[in-house]
């Protein structure tokens, strides 16, 4: 009676809250159920996981000790490679100066030739100006005899002229 | 003291008293100015043109009012005539072209003429000490031979062609040697005043040299031709110009510098061969222009003007090797070969014949 009494749309209204009721708490317990099977799972590899970081260490160790050997030989390397290098540097300096000692008296030498060649260069110079200063005045010199010869010819001939006239 | 062969040159003003006469003081001076000018630019140049030092060590030199007086001692007395030669012609030709008588041409009058003795003889030369305390060092020359060249230039007057008089002595010595082409009268023999004897002299009745014109200084060169050409075209023309002209003709001729002269030194040649007297110069330089003329050649012609040549003077030696060497290229062996045999006859060195004859086989010698 009582429902029949109600009106249809607070019927419904009714229905729905209920049914909405029902649907939340299964959502909830799934969401819990859920959850906890989140939790179980992370226990689970954050205990692998330091199971994990032992033997990580472990090995990481291991490394640190192996390249700490390879460091340490390098260093005597390093060290072997020094001497050497010094001991070549003192035998460059040795020869080195020996090489100065000899070169010296040759860069000297040298010099001295450079000097003398700049000399004779400039000698060379002078003397090719004037050489060519006299070319040039033999030159004049040739037009002038051949003018010469040609007035000697000109003589010559009226010369000739008159003792033919 | 030195006693050497020196030649004599005096030379003078013609008519100087009567121009004295005629002319003002100012105008005769300006005259004597002129002369003396003339006279100083032609002998100073060419005694340095031909290389004499003077100061009295082979000449010296003086102008003395209408005069001049020259003396030449260089040691080659057939170089110092040449030398005397050339000089009189020049001064001659530069006072005929000079400012005065060029005036006086201009307005148809006689020109002013310089008359010229020449000679060589013997000399001293010698340093006089009063020379020398007047400031004249050098040594001069003195001697009988100065003395008669300037009686032999006073004769000049009597001259009718170049009025270059000149000594037995020079002509002579001219005559013998062939390298001086000039030509001298018949001799006149003049009494002189002092001399008490008659003195054969000659007057140079032609000089070829072509040197008289291109030894003058630069300045006289200067448009001398048309001067020369202006001086023959007038009514009384010096004969003696015909001859410098002419043969500067034949020089323009022969250096190639003008082929059109031909047919004009041929006109001028005709011209002096009537007026001169002395032709065989003249017919030589005609033939001269028939064999060489590129326009006129004419090789009959030539030969003629040489024959004429030869007939007024047989011995002329110009024209007989002209002729010679015309048969020559005529291709008249016989006649070419007895041409140059005729030379040789007059001359037996001349070079030219002796080869000609040799090749024609006769073995001339």
């Amino acid at each position: 009676m009582l429902l029949a009494q109600q009106s249809a749309p607070g019927l419904f209204i009714d229905v729905g809250v209920i049914v909405f009721l029902f649907a939340t708490l299964i959502v909830g317990f799934l969401l819990r159920r859920r959850t906890k099977d989140k939790i179980k799972e992370l226990e689970s590899r954050a205990a692998n996981l330091e199971a994990n970081q032992a033997d990580i260490l472990e090995n990481l160790d291991d490394k640190i000790s192996r390249l700490k050997e390879i460091i340490n030989t390098l260093v005597m390397k390093l060290n072997d490679s020094s001497k050497k290098i010094n001991a070549i540097l003192e035998t460059n300096e040795t020869i080195r100066a020996e090489i100065d000692r000899k070169v010296k008296p040759l860069k000297a030498s040298l010099d001295d030739t450079a000097a003398k060649f700049g000399s004779t260069h400039d000698s060379m110079r002078k003397r090719i100006q004037q050489s060519s200063n006299e070319l040039e005045r033999m030159a004049q010199d040739i037009t002038a005899f051949a003018d010469e010869i040609q007035r000697m010819r000109d003589f010559i001939r009226e010369r000739t002229i008159d003792l033919e006239l | 003291m030195e006693e050497i062969i020196a030649t004599i040159l005096f030379a003078d003003l013609m008519n100087s008293t009567e121009l004295a006469k005629n002319l003002s003081l100012v105008e005769y001076d300006e005259m004597l100015v002129d002369f003396q000018t003339t006279m100083f630019e032609v002998v100073s140049h060419h005694l340095a043109h031909y290389d004499y030092k003077g100061f009295g060590i082979d000449s010296e030199w003086s102008i003395v009012g209408d005069e001049l007086r020259l003396f030449l001692y260089s040691g080659r007395v057939r170089f110092d005539i040449r030398s005397a030669l050339l000089i009189s012609t020049k001064i001659k030709l530069a006072w005929l072209m000079s400012a005065f008588n060029q005036k006086v041409l201009a307005e148809g009058r006689l020109v002013s003429r310089i008359g010229v003795g020449i000679n060589c003889g013997k000399v001293i030369k010698d340093e006089r000490p009063w020379r020398g305390r007047m400031g004249q060092a050098h040594p001069n020359v003195e001697g009988y031979a100065i003395n008669l060249t300037k009686r032999i230039e006073a004769a000049s007057r009597e001259g009718n062609v170049y009025q270059i008089m000149v000594g037995a002595s020079l002509y002579k010595r001219c005559q013998q040697n062939n390298h001086i082409n000039v030509s001298f009268s018949e001799p006149r023999s003049l009494t002189f005043k002092g001399l008490g004897q008659k003195i054969p002299v000659y007057e140079v009745v032609s000089f070829i040299n072509f040197e008289i014109l291109s030894s003058l200084p630069d300045y006289f060169r200067e448009g001398l031709l048309e001067k020369m050409e202006y001086t023959v075209s007038e009514a009384m023309p010096e004969p003696w110009v015909l001859i410098i002209l002419l043969r500067e003709y034949i020089s323009i001729l022969a250096s190639g510098r003008d082929e059109n002269l031909e047919t004009k030194a041929i006109e001028l040649a005709h011209q002096a061969a009537e007026m001169l007297q002395q032709k065989p110069v003249i017919y030589n330089m005609l033939g001269w222009l028939y064999t060489h003329g590129k326009r006129v050649q004419n090789l009959e012609m030539a030969f003629h003007y040489f024959d004429q040549s030869l007939n007024l003077d047989p011995k002329n030696e110009a024209a007989l090797l002209h002729r010679a060497r015309i048969l020559d290229r005529m291709g008249q062996v016989d006649l070419a070969r007895h041409a140059y045999e005729e030379l040789l006859f007059q001359n037996r060195g001349h070079a030219e014949a002796l080869r000609k004859v040799e090749q024609y086989g006769t073995g001339y010698g």
